[in-house]
């Protein structure tokens, strides 16, 4: 793919926060690039720097928080480098967001139809009456019927993932050219939570919008994703193509959660769990940040971090074993 | 109590289980919420029965009704040959110490100012007469069977990590080596790695102590994971109640259907050829109830019948009991 498909290119980003403790560092080093059309799923479990990664590029970490260093491009503009008035404009017209939770990312005391139109008339510069008019055409698309009515409705009387579409439609409106859903099905039912996921594929293909999939679900990954980037301890540990991933996954801990997780369709199956727990920031081990939990660490593992190791096909391991072995494991 | 075509011993018989909880709907109106509206099912000793729906469908207050952690609005509960109607509070206290709980929520359902072994020693306090170094050995045994290191005897829940917490609840559980023990949601508030740790040590102590479970969820993997029999519940009714492998081979209802179809596998290859089926809208109001057979709004097979009658849950063949005018064949 040439490079002007590139919508956002994070490189080495690190992003810390002040404790009493000192620093500590919730995402070191990450590097990651999404092009026009393509869904990039984030994988971790808690406290893997995930949600931190997707608020580094909203711009909307705020102290004690800070980004160290890195850069984060989007089409060439480095948006650690603009002002906070600049940032406003990008947000929710180039890039924007949904949340997990969307009963508390939507404002109790305005309507549905005031909330989406306030994004429209700001960025695009619409009076009242033409926002309205596209506000009820974008609840229309996302599924939600009755929309002329749902237009002066509160959020309180939706149900969830009426909301969420709500939070899709509003995400939509501009339509931004990066769009960064944070667990956007964690708190739904199974039932709706398969709806939402077949609007976000439809509007996507609709739209070429670039997505950015923050979840700790690998079934959803599998269900969405082009590409996926696995996190743990603040790091990505691993790199690759949705397929690869699932097929043949390289590092430790993608093989770990892929053997924690049931496959549902086989039967009598055992379900290996990866002793252990996620380590906090403020106790990472030294070397490799998986050794604790890693089934075939060595000595070299309890000295030195491992590299993101570039293999063939554009996937990427971190891990010594990967390292040592080389290119004749891929 | 032996059921006669299976000869298996029957702990648990429930027999139009009902709880409505009465909501005030303006000044002088009340309205009942339904919860649970006439379910009837059998738990065999020494099986998992599982128990699934989204939101709303009445699992968990079936399970607090269990417990007699909520009055029931009417039916029976036969428990191990005793109805629960004819018991004396004094004798109802000694039957609980064979129905224990784990709850959801690792976090507040431990008490924070108790140490570790005060929690789980609680309930041998309660109904036996150990001594202390008894009980303090039991203590150990407990830690141990649940794969916690002794020295943590002496520590406070916040000292530990959500599956560690859930370790605890488990000990406490069983600490009397109840007859059946309800879990509700005993993973969904943990990491997808810890997960599968708590379900393989489930089914351990169940081998280990002959338990019998009721396992509470709403994600179906875990629950096929675990469970020996599953029952389907939507709106306060059970909809499907068949042995695991049934439901998932020859499932007969089309929530069943759709709920399966709704899941999210973790296999990318299968995402574009899987036959889905999405269902439209949500679910409605435990207060507002549909006419007729309840999932009618939502189906896509319903006819006239459907918004008219009710149907019953019968046996359609043996140990596959469904309610539904006209059950799907493959």
């Amino acid at each position: 793919m040439s490079e002007s498909n590139v919508v956002l290119n994070v490189q080495q980003l690190h992003t810390s926060f002040k404790t009493n403790s000192g620093y500590v560092q919730s995402v070191k080093d990450v590097s990651f690039q999404v092009q026009k059309g393509e869904t990039l799923a984030i994988v971790g479990e808690s406290g893997s720097g995930k949600s931190v990664t997707a608020l580094s590029i909203m711009g909307l970490i705020e102290k004690p928080g800070v980004i160290e260093k890195g850069k984060i491009e989007l089409e060439q503009v480095d948006l650690t480098k603009i002002n906070d008035k600049e940032y406003r404009k990008l947000r929710g017209n180039d890039i924007a967001m949904i949340f997990q939770e969307p009963l508390t990312s939507l404002n109790p005391l305005f309507t549905i139809g005031n909330q989406i139109a306030e994004a429209i008339k700001l960025h695009q510069g619409l009076d009242t009456k033409q926002a309205k008019v596209n506000v009820i055409e974008l609840l229309k698309r996302v599924g939600i019927p009755r929309a002329e009515k749902v237009y002066y409705s509160y959020p309180h009387t939706l149900s969830g993932g009426m909301r969420q579409r709500v939070m899709i439609a509003m995400a939509l409106s501009c339509k931004p050219k990066l769009l960064i859903a944070d667990e956007p099905t964690t708190a739904l039912d199974v039932t709706i939570q398969a709806q939402i996921l077949e609007l976000m594929k439809k509007l996507k293909d609709e739209n070429n919008t670039a997505i950015i999939l923050i979840t700790h679900d690998l079934g959803v990954v599998a269900e969405m994703a082009d590409s996926v980037a696995v996190m743990y301890a603040g790091q990505i540990v691993e790199f690759a193509d949705v397929f690869t991933i699932f097929a043949d996954p390289k590092h430790p801990y993608t093989q770990g959660l892929l053997n924690s997780t049931p496959k549902f369709y086989e039967k009598n199956e055992v379900l290996q769990s990866i002793k252990g727990t996620v380590p906090t920031s403020n106790s990472m081990p030294i070397g490799c940040r998986f050794n604790p939990r890693c089934p075939y660490v060595t000595q070299k593992c309890l000295n030195e971090n491992p590299s993101l190791k570039k293999l063939d096909s554009g996937r990427q391991v971190r891990c010594w074993l990967v390292e040592e072995e080389g290119e004749t494991l891929v | 109590m032996k059921d006669v075509q299976s000869q298996k011993n029957i702990l648990l018989d429930v027999q139009g289980l009902k709880k409505y909880f009465e909501i005030k709907e303006g000044f002088f109106k009340t309205q009942l919420l339904k919860a649970v509206d006439e379910i009837s099912f059998r738990v065999y000793e020494g099986e998992t029965l599982g128990i699934v729906g989204e939101s709303g469908c009445g699992k968990s207050t079936t399970g607090n009704m269990l417990i007699h952690l909520i009055e029931k609005t009417g039916g029976t509960i036969v428990f191990d040959g005793k109805n629960f109607d004819d018991l004396t509070a004094e004798e109802m206290r000694s039957l609980r110490s064979d129905i224990q709980m784990i709850f959801q929520d690792p976090f507040s359902s431990l008490n924070p100012r108790m140490k570790v072994k005060e929690i789980i020693s609680e309930p041998i306090r309660t109904h036996t007469n150990k001594s202390k170094e008894e009980i303090e050995q039991d203590v150990y045994n407990l830690m141990e069977a649940v794969g916690l290191d002794k020295s943590y005897a002496n520590r406070y829940p916040h000292e530990f990590s959500g599956g560690q917490r859930q370790r605890i609840g488990i000990a406490r559980a069983i600490a009397l080596r109840p007859k059946l023990v309800i879990c509700d949601e005993p993973i969904s508030a943990l990491d997808v790695s810890i997960q599968a740790q708590i379900l393989n040590l489930l089914m351990k102590l169940q081998k280990d102590y002959q338990l019998t479970f009721i396992f509470i969820a709403h994600g179906l993997p875990a629950v096929k994971y675990i469970s020996d029999r599953i029952a389907v519940m939507y709106l306060g009714k059970i909809v499907e109640i068949t042995t695991r492998d049934q439901l998932f081979e020859k499932p007969l209802h089309p929530y069943t259907v759709s709920l399966v179809s709704a899941v999210p596998l973790p296999d990318p290859t299968i995402r574009d050829v899987r036959k889905r089926i999405i269902l439209e809208g949500d679910v409605p109001s435990n207060v507002h109830l549909p006419s007729g057979c309840r999932f009618h709004t939502r189906c896509p097979f319903a006819t006239e019948k459907c918004k008219m009658e009710s149907p019953e849950l019968v046996e359609h063949e043996q140990g596959h009991e469904v309610a539904c005018f006209y059950p799907l064949a493959n």
